[in-house]
């Protein structure tokens, strides 16, 4: 599948969004995997937005490309952002911290690093090169879904 | 993001469709605060949600946080199921009354 160009901005989330739902789809992953995948490229694609560009004053695109294996689905999102690695980011996250003292925000990166298998951080000399791995399981593919589905 | 609004058995029903991500989150959080006040019942139905990022969630949280302020009862219905497990896994589901169908929410808010 052909790479992507989108602006940096928010507006472009449901764009990056259909475009890895087409990638999904061409992988054969069933709804819940899909799910998994295009959620973490919306949160990845948020955080490249709000931190790399608009917190640091700066515009520009974000590419998004895909390659697809037998083993693994890798989808990566370049952007000319200031540095910004998610992983350094990662909260900590009580899930049972009770809604008083909830912290309302800082869920996206833990979400984007939950429903992925692997993240790799690159920075390639003006830019961020993020790219999530999601690794081929037996059940994520359609055809397993409708087989557990026809038991 | 489309939002419908209609009063039902004495509950304000909004009937959410769409995406709700950080482009859409706080208009939504917006229109629910719009109806937020003592003593009222208010049912967001998300069954026309296909999609809740993070952003969704920290809006439907501070949405919660501040019916309890008013004294509004907030209910959530139909939410699709890969929502509902993401609510779920993140601890964000105990929060919120929910209900299966629209239907059961107004038998049991109504």
């Amino acid at each position: 599948m052909k790479a992507i160009r989108v602006q940096g901005t928010l507006d472009s989330l449901s764009t990056i969004r259909e475009y890895v739902q087409a990638v999904a789809a061409e992988a054969g992953l069933n709804e819940r995997a899909s799910y998994r995948l295009v959620l973490a490229a919306d949160e990845f694609a948020t955080n490249i937005i709000l931190h790399a560009y608009q917190e640091a004053g700066i515009d520009g695109e974000i590419e998004v490309w895909v390659q697809i294996d037998d083993q693994t689905i890798r989808v990566t999102l370049e952007d000319q952002g200031a540095y910004f690695d998610s992983s350094k980011h990662d909260v900590e996250t009580p899930i049972d911290e009770p809604l008083e003292t909830r912290q309302p925000g800082g869920w996206g990166i833990y979400l984007a690093l939950n429903s992925v298998d692997d993240y790799v951080y690159k920075r390639v000399k003006d830019r961020n090169r993020n790219t999530f791995i999601i690794h081929r399981h037996p059940t994520d593919s359609d055809a397993d879904e409708a087989a557990v589905t026809a038991k | 993001m489309e939002i419908e609004t209609q009063e039902r058995d004495g509950v304000i029903v909004l009937r959410l469709t769409g995406s709700i991500d950080s482009s859409s989150a706080e208009e939504v959080g917006k229109t629910l605060d719009q109806h937020l006040a003592a003593n009222t019942s208010v049912l967001i139905n998300m069954a026309e949600v296909e999609f809740l990022s993070s952003a969704g969630l920290r809006q439907l949280l501070l949405t919660q946080r501040k019916a309890d302020e008013v004294g509004a009862t907030i209910a959530v219905s139909s939410i699709q199921k890969h929502i509902a497990e993401v609510m779920s896994v993140t601890g964000f589901l105990g929060f919120f009354q929910t209900f299966d169908t629209e239907d059961d929410a107004l038998a049991n808010l109504g």
